[in-house]
């Protein structure tokens, strides 16, 4: 479900858990808008009206805006979580069990990046 | 004030403003060919997917350049305008599209960079081996976008007619105008590829925000009485029943039954539309693994004004057009509203916007349906030592064949009705996303299960669509249609997805029970997460030099 999920067969690794706090921020956030949005008879009211729109319409629109937000902060989410394994896997090698506790420094140059050629 | 939209004379200022930022556009087109230009642009990489070299910047207009179409600015709101609420689907359709994007396209792209896949078909080809299976997908993508090409020349025909060209004359003075501009088009699409259009973006997204910003200030302004008076009027003149089949057109709720097929068309044309070769290409065009995902929060900005322009139909009802005042061709519904708001030289702009906003579509569109047929026909079936650069000539007159047939599509068939041309194309392409999606995260399904779930889908999904007739047509009327052995509606696309995932699924087991021999997979699982350091760094799109 979440986005960056290994395939079913990954090599051996560093055990960063596979369910991880910023996966499950990230994956709600990509699962709240098909709930909102297919769940019809929580929004199909006219009442209660917004400058002059019936729900049904400024409700949707309003969630464009929600989910502008919620995408923002999937993609930090999963960068964190990718810097953090990142570092999980350089510092632990092939037998290391415990990286994700000490690296959280080095997501900053995930989230901050705008260019990935810049690395 | 009405009979004004029927366009009894040609309109000279708004012919000459269309005219004028056409030209602007034409020049740009050719232009783009030296825009970013590499030493190896004869390579097919660099005509289709304009060197692989986008960043976020190119990228937001690029992929605007997919949803903000005429599909936005004619066909959705005719739906609206002839029924009400469900229309409205394109708006959670929009939303939902974000999240899927978020999940799956990262994944392609990264596997598409490390093995230089140029198409989705491409793809399914390294992933399940199977040649068979890559040439269902790319027939698949080359037929759907031909009805989406089709509805970008019915938003164009649309705006020439309320301007008052094409209408009453003949056949050929008719549709001269679409001609011309269609073979501005496909001439600057062929010499400058993938460039092009991601150049000609910038002008059109800015005419676009440009208009609809106007629009949604200024008409409410000359309705009178606000929102709440434009949503009174749609309501009551869509539950008025109508006085031939004394039933109301709709109304501006959702009616029982409705949740339904208004969810699945949400669902289903989101799912779908990454399916696409088009968007596929605006997404394989990019830089870097994030792009897309970091532009996302901005690309919904497109979401939001489609649901702007979507009202923009109920702003013509409360503005007094009817079916009947628009030709009996609610297509018109915007260009004409325009028309009777704006000012001459306004509406000019604002046809000019509509106009370049289905000429973008088209022409990358087209492109992408070239690379498919060249990579995965051409070169798979036909000349398997093409070179890059016989590559690029085959895709550069392909991408004419498929404009043209896209024509023959509008002057062949019923068009008022286009967003049945985008819901078909939908119907269609969602059978391959399977091959597709599936395939990025897993090889559990077998290729010939793929296969037979694809063709059983396609099948049941074309019958259906085939026997489904409306008021002005026999065949493809509709593309809501009652689930087997149900009362309940749906479209179309879900309900044959949901048999192509039956078959995949059954199909599946016994292969996997009798051991059939899967094909190769030229892929890893490390492919999935690939990121391409240090190539086209820095580029940031110079577009000072060529901008008029």
């Amino acid at each position: 479900m979440s986005s960056g999920a290994d395939t079913p067969n990954p090599p051996p690794r560093p055990a960063t858990p596979l369910i991880s706090p910023p996966r499950v921020i990230a994956a709600f956030c990509i699962v709240a808008p098909f709930v909102a949005m297919l769940w019809i008879p929580t929004y199909n009211e006219e009442t209660p009206k917004l400058l002059g729109f019936p729900f049904f319409y400024w409700y949707q629109l309003l969630w464009v805006v929600i989910t502008a937000l919620l995408m923002m902060v999937a993609y930090f989410a999963v960068e964190r979580d990718r810097a953090v394994r990142r570092a999980a896997r350089a510092a632990g090698g092939p037998s290391a069990a415990s990286g994700s506790s000490d690296a959280t420094t080095p997501s900053a140059d995930g989230t901050a990046q705008d260019g990935e050629g810049s690395q | 004030m009405i009979d004004a939209a029927a366009g009894k004379a040609v309109n000279g200022v708004e012919l000459g403003v269309v005219i004028f930022f056409f030209t602007v556009v034409a020049v740009l087109g050719f232009l783009a060919a030296r825009w970013r230009r590499s030493a190896d642009h004869k390579h097919i990489h660099e005509w289709g997917l304009g060197g692989r070299s986008f960043g976020g910047f190119v990228t937001w207009f690029l992929l605007g350049g997919d949803l903000y179409t005429a599909y936005t600015f004619v066909a959705v709101p005719a739906a609206l305008f002839a029924g009400g609420a469900l229309g409205f689907f394109a708006v959670p359709y929009t939303i939902l599209v974000w999240p899927l994007v978020f999940i799956f396209l990262p994944r392609l792209w990264s596997v598409s960079r490390k093995h230089g896949y140029v198409t989705p078909a491409d793809f399914v080809k390294g992933r399940h081996g199977s040649r068979s299976l890559s040439l269902a997908v790319a027939v698949t993508g080359i037929v759907a976008t031909m009805p989406y090409i089709a509805l970008q020349l019915v938003g164009i025909q649309a705006c020439l007619d309320v301007i008052g060209i094409g209408g009453n004359g003949s056949t050929f003075a008719k549709d001269l105008p679409l001609f011309i501009a269609f073979a501005v088009l496909a001439a600057y699409t062929y010499t400058s590829g993938l460039r092009a259009p991601a150049l000609i973006a910038f002008v059109k997204d800015a005419l676009i925000y440009l208009t609809v910003i106007v629009a949604i200030i200024y008409i409410p302004t000359r309705i009178g009485g606000g929102w709440a008076h434009i949503f009174d009027a749609a309501q009551t003149r869509l539950t008025t029943p109508n006085p031939t089949t004394h039933k109301p057109a709709g109304s501006i709720l959702l009616a029982k039954g409705n949740a339904v097929p208004y969810a699945t068309l949400a669902i289903g044309s989101a799912m779908a539309l990454f399916m696409y070769p088009h968007a596929q290409v605006g997404v394989l065009a990019t830089k870097s693994r994030n792009t897309v995902r970091r532009n996302l929060a901005a690309l919904t900005a497109y979401s939001l004004m489609l649901g702007v322009i979507a009202l923009l139909s109920y702003m013509a009802i409360a503005a007094g057009f009817t079916t009947k005042s628009l030709n009996g061709n609610n297509q018109h519904a915007v260009p004409a509203l325009f028309d009777w708001a704006f000012p001459s030289w306004f509406a000019g702009v604002a046809f000019s916007a509509v106009a370049i906003g289905a000429l973008v579509p088209a022409a990358i569109m087209s492109i992408a349906a070239a690379n498919l047929f060249t990579r995965n026909v051409w070169v798979d079936f036909v000349n398997p030592n093409a070179t890059p650069q016989q590559q690029t000539q085959v895709a550069q007159a392909v991408s004419l064949v498929v404009k043209f047939g896209a024509l023959a599509f509008v002057l062949g068939l019923d068009a008022t009705s286009a967003i049945n041309f985008q819901l078909l194309g939908g119907v269609l392409i969602l059978q391959t996303f399977p091959a597709i999606v599936f395939g990025l995260y897993t090889r559990y399904f077998h290729r010939w299960a793929l296969l037979l779930g694809w063709a059983a889908g396609i099948g049941y999904g074309a019958a259906v669509a085939w026997n489904q007739s409306s008021a002005t047509q026999h065949h493809f009327g509709s593309q809501v249609a009652l689930i087997p052995w149900t009362h309940q509606k749906a479209y179309i696309a879900v309900t044959a997805l949901v048999v192509n995932l039956v078959v995949l699924i059954v199909t599946n087991l016994v292969l996997r029970a009798a051991k059939a021999p899967a094909g190769v997979d030229q892929t890893t699982a490390a492919d999935y997460e690939h990121e391409d350091e240090g190539e086209g760094r820095g580029d940031l799109p110079e577009i000072t030099p060529v901008v008029v």
